[in-house]
């Protein structure tokens, strides 16, 4: 996969709306900020019946259990997403498939991650939106962790 | 005072590697009528107890415990666990200064893998891993960055 892909998922209740640009993501950031119940969202979305819905411009995936391997055996050209404690994305097992993946990693997690290959660039704290603030539904988005342009740090 | 240890050897010590996932299996109503674990939530899920063990969020509505944030549940834990040990990388620097104010009457020992972002103030935390005392943030990354 490349170029950027614009993430967009939402409930009734709260939405989130973003867009990444490389193979790794980290998103980190307080807590409480929602980052756990995105990954719950976008995993919750392929029951339809649920009634949230995901906009997204590519396929997303979620990590679900340790065995990530198995999990992601047949994905190809997806963004994947793996919230803290899932899995061990500190090994370099992972590093290495990372590296001969052909999806986007969304990862959530405030650890270091010596062994993968990323931009500082693609750090992001989850924050809520403050442009979606007269709206009912609360809307999510990530800015940029380390810069000191305030404009370069909006996503949208 | 606050004893830190820096580390990803956190399964291997015995330490509890997820709080999210041990709040869930060890969570008790009582815990929710100590006021200080009352204000936490607050502070740092802006949610408000309720009767009980209810919380409501201002974005999810009325939650359990189960749904309130991994770091304030490993907060909480912290408070009301003190036999154990924590990884506090599950907590956003917003969980800091509750952490520094959980350490200040009594002893906390809790597990690092990230350089938690303790602020500008002044503080003392013992460094289990050389046995060694910072007292502000420039030094705790000095220290972080030996064992990290």
């Amino acid at each position: 996969m490349k170029g950027s892909v614009h993430i967009k998922v939402y409930s009734d209740k709260v939405g989130y709306d973003f867009v990444i640009t490389r193979k790794i993501t980290i998103i980190t950031g307080n807590s409480g900020t929602g980052k756990s119940v995105m990954v719950q969202m976008l995993r919750d979305s392929k029951d339809e019946t649920l009634d949230i819905k995901n906009e997204s411009s590519a396929v997303c995936v979620t990590v679900n259990s340790d065995d990530w391997e198995r999990e992601l055996t047949g994905i190809h050209d997806s963004v994947v997403f793996i919230d803290e404690f899932t899995t061990d994305f500190t090994s370099e097992k992972f590093a290495k498939y990372v590296s001969g993946s052909s999806n986007y990693f969304v990862l959530i997690t405030r650890e270091p991650l010596k062994q993968l290959a990323y931009s500082v660039k693609e750090v992001y704290n989850m924050i809520i939106d403050q442009k979606y603030s007269k709206l009912d539904r609360v809307y999510n988005t990530i800015e940029k962790r380390y810069t000191t342009n305030v404009e370069a740090m909006r996503m949208l | 005072m606050l004893h830190v240890y820096f580390g990803r050897d956190t399964k291997e010590r015995g330490y509890v590697f997820n709080p999210d996932k041990y709040f869930d299996y060890h969570f008790e109503r009582t815990w929710f009528e100590n006021p200080l674990n009352r204000e936490m939530v607050a502070s740092v899920d802006n949610s408000i107890v309720k009767e009980g063990a209810v919380i409501d969020s201002p974005v999810l509505g009325l939650i359990s415990p189960r749904e309130l944030s991994g770091g304030v549940k490993a907060l909480i834990l912290m408070n009301e666990r003190r036999d154990k040990v924590f990884n506090a990388t599950a907590c956003g620097d917003n969980c800091a200064k509750w952490i520094l104010e959980l350490s200040k009457e009594e002893d906390l020992t809790v597990n690092l893998r990230h350089i938690m972002d303790f602020g500008h103030g002044d503080f003392t935390i013992h460094i289990l891993n050389g046995d060694t005392y910072v007292y502000n943030m420039l030094d705790f990354i000095e220290a972080a960055d030996n064992y990290l």
